[in-house]
């Protein structure tokens, strides 16, 4: 069984790593470093990188540039079956001409592990993924989420230095997909090994990860806690690919201590906190905005934008608002029940929220939204 | 029908019939009945029908009457078979040199078949088309280029001398008979290994490559499994081919080391003892048959082994 | 799959080597039959044209060719229409089990060996006095030529939707015209490679030739195999560079046929 000494994970760094094709680069300069015990998530769109990354980590694709080291030594040139990581794939991958035992017991065979050890090793790790009793049966003879579960068993059973997720909970249906979620994350805090996870969920990026690394077009947009995601968002990408978010963009100018803008006729303005860009992006939540009937019923001192009131959903926990903002964009607005408010679709308003709060970022959009 | 029409698709039940595909379906059944016990189409069939009974079914029967029956009566013409051990030589030769093209063909198949999957796919495109050059080359043609090829003063020979062999004699032999077989029967390998190793999921060697498997581990005991249908059916594809040749032994071979089909010949035209070329025509028939019927069994397994992959995902 | 730079070329050279046995024996008869001396060694010494003549000049050579080219054109009718009919009718017939054992019998003639069906066939025509005929040729080949005409046509019926006929039949179209206007036109890629295949088939067949031929009507494959076993003439390489040039000319056709017919 996987030693379960916490903290005996593998830590793994990748450094400028490029990967090119004929005609596209599929990894631009990418560096990450992974800490021992870590459950990453590499969380993207589809053909952001994530998943060529993960290749690139588990050695089944050749880097172009930068290097790969796996506790402190490099491996880039170290083929697949060396690396001693365990990878669990998106279609799991089980061998359809081997039984469950077979295919767990796969690994152990190539590390030479005595024979009677193999079965007790088979034997135990099945019954840790609940699957005691089905050593005989063939793949094709198991539900999807049972063979999730032999592809998890089969890529743990040899204690591997680290554990590569590609989007294994991808072809499950919702309720089972959030059933295994949770045991992952059990396994994960039983076993204390590095997790490395992709997905393009980003909620179950926020459930299952310690960090996670956002990818867009081949590049790390940001790496961080879910918390530094969702709060502190480094891009506009990063803001709009967490979570719901409201964006007023508009030119910006600065005092020193202070930054303003002109959003439609509204002042908008907060501390500097790091470089002030000229086109500017403000993003704020859904929960940090409020809506007001008039003007007059936004509290002193905050800022306010006139808008119309698209649609006001009841969700029973609360109201979530979608309006129109002057320069036609969308925002959301979420409200506690305690805030109730009569506005119908149609209705002219006003958001509000505190003045200093929201993130300013670089409004990077090729096309703006006008 | 307008009642099937109405059934399948009700408008007024105010539900869109596109979300219930399994509605629409029982319409091709609901058709069955009204055809059901006409003849009209089986009438279509009668004239192909014809042909294939009076001059395959009734030439066919013809042969294994005279199997018994000529020149008299009674089972003599077996008799005769079983009794001389020179036939039953031939019956070895004959299974011997069809089960060697077979092994030669996968030696030469195998890592062909294996280079069109891994290759892109303008190089695939070629290698298809090189395979299928000889279906549309006749048999005559290349046993002849064959005869020039390998004739003692032939190029082959004049190669081998060139690199200090030889020189060999390549042809009125069972060497001749391997070469041109072979070479006529190599595509009937290498499509249905092609199209198996085509279907094997590649991930599942990048799979065993990060439990640990060398890359000759990962392909022997997961590609090569995987693999295994196209080898069993282009082998005994080219086994049952081989069999019946007769061009190509007839004029690569020698007519002191025959193979049944040049024997069914010389007893029928040579020696006009149609009992006994019956005889052997029966027996050539048997083996081909059970075969086939081995490999309709196999195929057939393993096609339902593909559908209950396919049925559960 | 990743390979090792060494590994993969040794696979290349290999796949070179199997890509030059399945090449070598259709390629060497090409400049053989320009050879100018008159003998079959390889490679020629010199060059002419004057196996061709020969070949256009001896009787016995044309009279082949053109049985050959007979033969084959009326099997193709033959084959074609009797292998369409019989496609379309196991396709339709509601018997399934019937019409599947239907369609295993009629594609039986091309499993057997056809040198039991040469003999038998030899018998029957023996007795029927179609040896050396021209209606023996082509119902001997024709027998062989309507499997291939029965895959392609049943190949192209089953991309086939059967309820197009009933729309048709809704539309005032009786029987005939439907097949003709609805789905002869669109199945008409597998006929046309069903007949090209009943062609060659029929052009190239030797075995039963061998048994059915007469010293008054033989084909051209027949005349060749006497040729190889008897002369040593390279009349014989011209003969078969033109049956491949004609050869290929046909399936070229005929799968630019079935392109251009795709693409509209």
């Amino acid at each position: 069984m996987p030693d379960k000494t916490p903290g005996a994970g593998t830590r793994i760094d990748v450094k400028n790593v490029t990967k090119r094709y004929a005609k596209s680069t599929a990894v631009d300069d990418v560096s990450l470093s992974i800490e021992p015990g870590e459950f990453i998530t590499l969380l993207g769109p589809s053909g952001s990188g994530k998943t060529t990354t993960l290749n690139l980590i588990a050695g089944f694709t050749e880097l172009t540039h930068g290097s790969i080291e796996i506790d402190g030594q490099r491996v880039d040139h170290v083929p697949a079956h060396k690396r001693g990581l365990g990878v669990v794939f998106q279609h799991y991958a089980l061998f359809p001409h081997m039984t469950v035992a077979e295919n767990i017991a796969f690994p152990l065979q190539q590390r030479k592990t005595p024979k009677a050890a193999q079965a007790a090793l088979v034997a135990s790790v099945l019954q840790t993924v609940g699957l005691a009793g089905y050593q005989d049966r063939f793949p094709k003879e198991l539900s999807g989420g049972q063979q999730q579960r032999v592809a998890f068993a089969r890529a743990m059973v040899f204690n591997p230095r680290a554990l590569l997720m590609d989007e294994p909970l991808g072809a499950l249906d919702k309720n089972l997909r959030e059933k295994l979620q949770l045991e992952i994350k059990r396994i994960h805090q039983d076993v204390g090994r590095t997790f490395v996870f992709v997905t393009h969920d980003q909620e179950e990026a926020l459930i299952l990860s310690d960090r996670i690394a956002i990818f867009n077009n081949g590049r790390i947009e940001q790496v961080g806690t879910s918390a530094d995601l969702y709060e502190r968002p480094a891009s506009l990408f990063v803001a709009r690919f967490m979570g719901e978010s409201t964006v007023f963009k508009a030119q910006v100018s600065s005092n020193g201590s202070d930054w303003h803008m002109d959003f439609h006729g509204s002042t908008l303005h907060g501390p500097v906190t790091s470089t002030v860009p000229g086109k500017g992006a403000l993003v704020l939540r859904p929960e940090q905005l409020r809506v007001a009937e008039s003007r007059a019923d936004a509290p002193a001192g905050s800022a306010a934008v006139p808008v119309q009131v698209i649609q006001n959903i009841y969700l029973g926990s609360g109201h979530k608002y979608e309006l129109r903002l002057p320069d036609g964009s969308t925002g959301i607005v979420r409200t506690p029940l305690t805030e109730r408010t009569s506005l119908r679709p149609g209705d002219s308003a006003y958001v509000h929220w505190p003045a200093h709060q929201g993130v300013l970022l670089e409004d990077n959009d090729l096309v703006s939204t006008t | 029908m307008s009642s099937t029409l109405s059934n399948a698709v009700r408008p007024d039940d105010g539900v869109d019939p596109t979300m219930r595909p399994g509605r629409l379906r029982p319409r091709r059944d609901a058709q069955a009945p009204a055809r059901r016990g006409r003849l009209g189409p089986a009438l279509l069939i009668l004239p192909a029908l014809a042909l294939a009974l009076g001059i395959f079914a009734y030439p066919l029967a013809e042969s294994m009457w005279r199997s018994i029956a000529d020149p008299q009566p009674g089972v003599q013409n077996y008799q005769w078979f079983a009794a001389s051990a020179a036939n039953w030589a031939v019956l070895g030769r004959t299974l011997w040199v069809a089960f060697l093209s077979a092994v030669i063909c996968l030696a030469l198949a195998y890592p062909y078949a294996y280079f069109m999957t891994i290759s892109g796919p303008r190089l695939r495109t070629a290698l298809i088309v090189i395979v299928l050059i000889p279906f549309w080359t006749s048999l005559m043609i290349r046993s002849f280029a064959w005869i020039i090829l390998l004739q003692d003063t032939g190029l082959a020979n004049q190669v081998l001398s060139w690199m200090g062999l030889g020189p060999f004699h390549l042809i009125r032999n069972t060497t001749g008979i391997l070469i041109g077989m072979v070479q006529v029967l190599l595509p009937f390998m290498v499509l249905p290994l092609y199209s198996a190793m085509k279907n094997v999921d590649l991930r599942l060697v990048q799979a065993a490559a990060s439990l640990g498997a060398r890359p000759i581990v990962a392909f022997t005991r997961v590609f090569v499994p995987l693999a295994m249908p196209g080898v069993v059916s282009g082998s005994l594809l080219v086994f049952i081919q081989a069999l019946g040749f007769y061009i190509t032994p007839a004029l690569l071979g020698s007519p002191s080391q025959m193979l049944i089909s040049q024997y069914i010949y010389v007893q029928v035209n040579g020696q006009l003892q149609w009992g006994r070329g019956s005889v052997l025509g029966v027996l050539l028939l048997v083996a081909t048959l059970l075969l086939l019927g081995l490999l309709a069994l196999l195929m057939r397994k393993s096609r339902r082994a593909a559908g209950d992959e396919g049925g559960l995902l | 799959m990743k390979h090792a730079a060494p590994t993969r070329t040794l696979l290349a050279l290999y796949t070179a080597m199997v890509a030059f046995v399945l090449i070598a024996p259709t390629v060497v008869v090409i400049p053989l039959s320009f050879t100018d001396k008159a003998s079959l060694t390889f490679p020629p010494s010199g060059w002419s044209t004057r196996w061709y003549e020969n070949f256009f000049n001896d009787p016995a050579w044309t009279a082949a060719f053109g049985n050959s080219l007979t033969v084959a054109l009326i099997v193709t009718v033959v084959a074609t229409a009797a292998g369409t009919a019989a496609a379309v009718g196991v396709s339709k017939w509601s018997r399934k089990r019937m019409a599947k054992a239907a369609q295993m019998f009629l594609l039986a003639p091309i499993v057997v060996p056809s040198i039991i069906l040469a003999i038998g066939v030899y018998a029957i025509f023996l007795r029927l006095q179609l040896l050396g005929t021209l209606p023996g040729f082509v119902l001997a080949h024709s027998v062989l030529a309507v499997p291939f005409v029965l895959v392609s046509v049943s190949a192209a019926l089953a991309g086939f939707d059967d309820r197009l006929t009933t729309a048709a039949a809704s539309l005032g179209a009786d029987r005939w015209t439907t097949f003709r206007r609805v789905m002869l036109p669109l199945i008409l890629p597998g006929v046309v490679s069903g007949a090209l295949f009943a062609f060659v088939t029929s052009f190239d067949e030797v075995v039963l030739s061998i048994f059915i031929k007469s010293p008054y009507l033989e084909t051209l494959p027949v005349k060749m195999y006497a040729s190889v076993t008897r002369d040593t003439d390279p009349t014989i390489a011209a003969a078969a560079t033109m049956i491949m040039l004609l050869t290929t000319v046909i399936i070229a056709v005929g799968l630019l046929s079935m392109r251009r017919k795709k693409i509209a």
